[in-house]
């Protein structure tokens, strides 16, 4: 298991983004990667193979941007570019980035 | 006069209106083949005569014909002089002959060489020439992804004018000119009213009365709109642009929903609605009666209101005192449109029949959510599902850029979302719902008034909207709420201010 307090992200065309583990955990994807029995969880690298690079770098940014985002109110809107939007929204769909509850909320 | 101001000379720029026309003209003409460089029109070409069709054929037979047509018939006399007659039997009958070269080998080779010199300065292209291809349009591809700048708009036809609406812009035309503010539309038969037709309400101004002794004073604009005993399918969401409308009837038409643009007629005193086939009434209406708008009469009779004549209010009633805040429980969905909650709103007639008997009404006190009210916002809570004024989800966002895109573009991202079975389910309806609330003037968060793409919790709230002390059914009309977190729930207190106020304005 890598305790590394980084992880790394792979788009389908190579592009590698290392990013906080703390931040990507928001994804329920991901965490489900990084905690199960795969071979994700010991060596911290994550590929998408769906995933381009330009909206996996929209994806990082969203990580970061919630992460830094986490304790404000009155967080300003995230700009989308209109040419990925239609794969981010699937990518958002994909990685779990829609508001939905986690089990732990509603217990 | 020498010194006689002379007028200064003419700038050179042409006249406006050509000058544009010419420059319209000028780019929209197909590009001139690079390899030309004469402008004249080709002479030889094979619509002049039918044995010319095999030009068109192999680069062989092309080389046939060398030179312009009248070099040919020069060829052709000198030919016919030197005595050679069995390369043209025709040449009685036909006033133009073309001289085949292959027939003229031999003898004919030095005066083919003379005919090259002649330079007739026209050039004809090869077949292999790709002039062709770069004047053929290409073929119209989908491009979803390109950005609004680059989108090529396609010419939509001017829609035609019904009978009925020629009608109506007449008497909205009259009304402009003569400062009538009472713009009667009523008994035309309209199915549907177009923006460009109701724009010019705006624009009425009152003619103030002049009296002597009196004051000018300019009097405000006061418009009222007539447009009952009508078929109107949709609201006409340009009337939500004229400002000054006090006065509003769209009583019996087929209105199936009240969008929630209405909210911007901060002016509107009274609303009729009355004989529609409404179900439900957005909160922004509710909102227009408090201290936020002006609206003091709101007529709803006669609408097949939802669950009105299927839910037991009297048992409700009895539960509460007078009064009371009568509202079905929460549901609560993710930004992707799922239901969380046991709870579904049915606002549809199919959910509708399902779940009559289970729908139980809350009265006048918080419903018991079934995520706790005192959840607060922990560290890593992936959404902002318990912080309203925290940060949206993705998807959120997506959606939002989405639904922003103009018309013709969303329409292809929805054909995309439909055609394509990669998509998950329901991202589609999500998408088209979204946009179809920004069309209609967006959503309101009912308890916090954020603005927001999806909503994350709806409620339908029954209200009093006739100024009667007695309970009612048929008195009673729902009202959608939603919010834009789950966190924004009916409270008692934001309850009781709407029920004041609603108290208020009876």
């Amino acid at each position: 298991m890598s305790d590394s307090k980084y992880i790394t992200l792979i788009s389908y065309d190579g592009f590698e983004f290392v990013i906080l583990r703390e931040a990507a955990l928001i994804s329920e994807t991901i965490r489900a990667m990084l905690r199960g029995p795969f071979r994700e969880a010991q060596t911290g690298r994550c590929e998408f193979g769906e995933i381009r690079g330009p909206v996996l770098e929209k994806v990082v940014e969203y990580f970061h941007y919630h992460h830094a985002n986490r304790d404000q109110t009155d967080v300003p809107d995230m700009d989308i570019p209109v040419d990925i939007c239609l794969e981010l929204l699937m990518a958002a769909d994909f990685l779990g980035l829609d508001s939905k509850p986690q089990m732990r909320d509603i217990s | 006069m020498a010194d006689e101001p002379v007028l200064p000379t003419l700038p050179k720029t042409p006249f406006n209106g050509l000058g544009s026309k010419r420059a319209w003209a000028q780019a929209n003409a197909p590009p001139p083949p690079s390899v030309s460089t004469s402008s004249d029109p080709a002479v030889f070409s094979s619509d002049d005569d039918p044995a010319l069709e095999a030009y068109e054929g192999t680069r062989r037979h092309k080389r046939r014909y060398v030179g312009t047509w009248y070099d040919q018939h020069l060829a052709l006399s000198s030919d016919s002089a030197m005595g050679d007659h069995s390369s043209s039997p025709v040449v009685g009958s036909s006033p133009i002959v073309y001289r085949p070269l292959r027939r003229a080998k031999g003898g004919a080779r030095p005066q083919k060489r003379e005919f090259r010199k002649l330079d007739s300065g026209v050039f004809m292209g090869g077949q292999d020439s790709t002039d062709t291809e770069s004047d053929v349009p290409s073929p119209y591809t989908p491009k979803y992804f390109a950005s609004p700048a680059q989108l090529r708009v396609s010419p939509r036809s001017q829609p035609q004018l019904s009978e009925a609406e020629t009608v109506a812009k007449e008497k909205i035309k009259r009304c402009v000119e003569n400062g009538n503010q009472e713009v009667d539309l009523s008994d035309l038969g309209l199915d549907s009213i177009s923006a460009e037709t109701i724009a010019p309400i705006a624009d009425i101004e009152p003619i103030p009365l002049v009296v002597k002794g009196v004051s000018f004073q300019q009097a405000d604009p006061d418009i009222k709109v007539y447009l009952y005993n009508n078929n109107l399918r949709d609201f006409p969401l340009s009337l939500v642009n004229i400002e000054p409308l006090t006065f509003l009837t769209l009583r019996n038409n087929d209105l199936t929903e009240i969008p929630t643009c209405i909210g911007k007629l901060k002016n509107l005193k009274t609303l009729n609605l009355a004989q529609n086939k409404l179900k439900y009434l957005p909160a922004e209406i509710l909102r227009l009666m408090t201290d936020e708008g002006k609206l003091v009469m709101l007529h709803t009779a006669s609408n097949p209101w939802w669950m009105a004549d299927k839910l037991s209010f009297q048992a409700a009633i009895e539960r509460s005192g007078p009064n009371p805040l009568i509202r079905t429980p929460v549901e609560f969905l993710g930004s992707n449109g799922r239901v969380y909650s046991r709870f579904r709103l049915p606002l549809s007639d199919e959910d509708l029949a399902e779940s009559t008997s289970s729908l139980e009404l809350e009265v006048e006190h918080p419903a018991e959510l079934e995520v706790p009210e005192d959840v607060s916002y922990r560290e890593q809570d992936t959404n902002r599902l318990f912080n309203p004024k925290g940060a949206r989800s993705l998807l959120e966002y997506a959606l939002k850029t989405l639904t922003k895109l103009p018309e013709p573009e969303l329409e292809e991202v929805d054909y995309w979302l439909e055609v394509d079975e990669g998509y998950p389910d329901g991202l589609r309806e999500t998408l088209s719902q979204a946009a179809d609330a920004h069309r209609t003037g967006g959503l309101t968060c009912s308890v916090c008034r954020r603005g927001m793409v999806v909503p994350l919790t709806r409620w339908v709230e029954f209200h009093k909207t006739a100024g009667t002390t007695k309970l009612d059914r048929e008195l009673l009309v729902p009202f959608l709420k939603v919010g834009c977190s789950w966190k924004c729930v009916p409270a008692r207190q934001v309850a009781s201010e709407v029920k004041e106020s609603l108290l208020e304005s009876e």
